[in-house]
């Protein structure tokens, strides 16, 4: 059983509470400085919060959802909330990334609970159609399947796999973001890790 | 930390020691120098999954999607402005209704009996932080906005 966070670091789904932005930046916040100016109507600083999360969020949602062209609206839609929140964001309670990633999770949750059971992801088209040059054939083959295995795990495992794997979060983050303890992840994380290795055994050594 | 432990990390956060819990990656070293063989192996294992994971790799977003976020964001971003600077407002409003509330009944107050009863938690509230000496400065910002919403903002994105 997961037992939730305390959600009292503004990560409620959504968040689209107004509320009124603190001069005090969370020191370790690398997004502070951007969503200040863009609550200030900075449009460099709108392209530049864009070049650095558009490629993170799209990622997400596509090992998420497991279809491309899904991850891009939930991608536009969680920046979308990203340029209503920034001139009433609240510093020092929690990292922005954070919030846009909870956003962002919550997107895919949505919806993956409305589709049908027929709906079937084209996970092809998810796949980086490369090759670049350190990567042959081969590496696009392993990928697809990396792919299929990600797709067959319970949603909560894929989520937690995603977000530490891939999206790079740490584990306070990675809770925050799912709304469980640090425990939880952690036994999300070792579950779904397990699943994908029996799942790809003939290619691990 | 001990064998299992040790392995229970790698086990869900993978062989990279950097990228486990942080109160854990000394304990975890420190294990480590003292266990090498088995230390490494149980690395080694994570590690051959992790490498298989990295090679799912997904395509970069394409630039139709950039212009489609970018081109709403300044309006998004202007009409968020407005809406704080509004709730600003009523914050403030209220505030002076309590203020006016107050000086309309302090002369009762003063005159009748209080009975012991203890001042109310809401008559001891601060000054609201947001009656703050920014306000002129937001006001003039949102004034600005909407004299200039972005005017060129579309085609400054569409670059």
């Amino acid at each position: 059983m997961l037992r939730p966070v305390t959600d009292a670091l503004g990560l409620a789904a959504g968040a689209g509470a107004a509320r009124p932005a603190s001069p005090a930046a969370r020191p370790d916040d690398p997004d502070a400085d951007l969503v200040r100016r863009i609550g200030k109507g900075d449009l460099l600083a709108i392209r530049a919060l864009t070049a650095r999360k558009l490629p993170r969020l799209t990622a997400l949602a596509a090992r998420v959802l497991g279809d491309a062209a899904e991850a891009e609206d939930v991608a536009q839609e969680s920046l979308i909330r990203a340029w209503r929140q920034a001139p009433v964001w609240r510093f020092g309670e929690a990292r922005f990334d954070t919030w846009l990633h909870r956003v962002a999770i919550n997107l895919c949750r949505d919806r993956l609970r409305r589709r049908r059971p027929g709906d079937a992801a084209d996970l092809d088209a998810l796949v980086d159609p490369g090759p670049a040059p350190d990567r042959g054939l081969e590496a696009r083959d392993i990928g697809d399947r990396v792919a299929v295995a990600m797709a067959a795990l319970p949603p909560r495992q894929r989520e937690a796999v995603v977000l530490c794997h891939y999206q790079d979060l740490g584990n306070i983050e990675a809770a925050r973001v799912l709304g469980v303890s640090v425990e939880a992840l952690e036994s999300l994380l070792s579950r779904g890790r397990r699943a994908l290795r029996a799942a790809l055994s003939d290619l691990v050594p | 930390m001990g064998p299992r432990r040790f392995r229970d990390l790698a086990e869900a956060y993978g062989g990279d020691i950097s990228r486990w819990p942080e109160a854990e990656r000394g304990p975890a070293e420190a294990w480590l120098a003292g266990n090498s063989r088995e230390g490494a192996a149980v690395l080694e294992a994570a590690r051959a999954l992790d490498d298989l994971l990295g090679s799912w790799r997904t395509a970069d977003p394409v630039e139709a999607l950039r212009s489609r976020v970018l081109v709403p964001a300044p309006d998004l971003v202007s009409r968020a402005r407005r809406r704080a600077f509004v709730l600003t407002l009523g914050g403030g409003a209220g505030l002076a209704a309590a203020c006016l509330a107050g000086i309309l009944a302090a002369p009762f107050l003063l005159s009748t009996p209080s009975f012991g009863i203890a001042p109310s938690p809401s008559m001891e509230r601060p000054a609201s932080a947001s009656a703050s000496p920014q306000t002129d400065e937001v006001l003039a910002e949102v004034l600005e906005d909407w004299e200039a919403p972005f005017a060129d903002a579309e085609a400054d994105f569409g670059a």
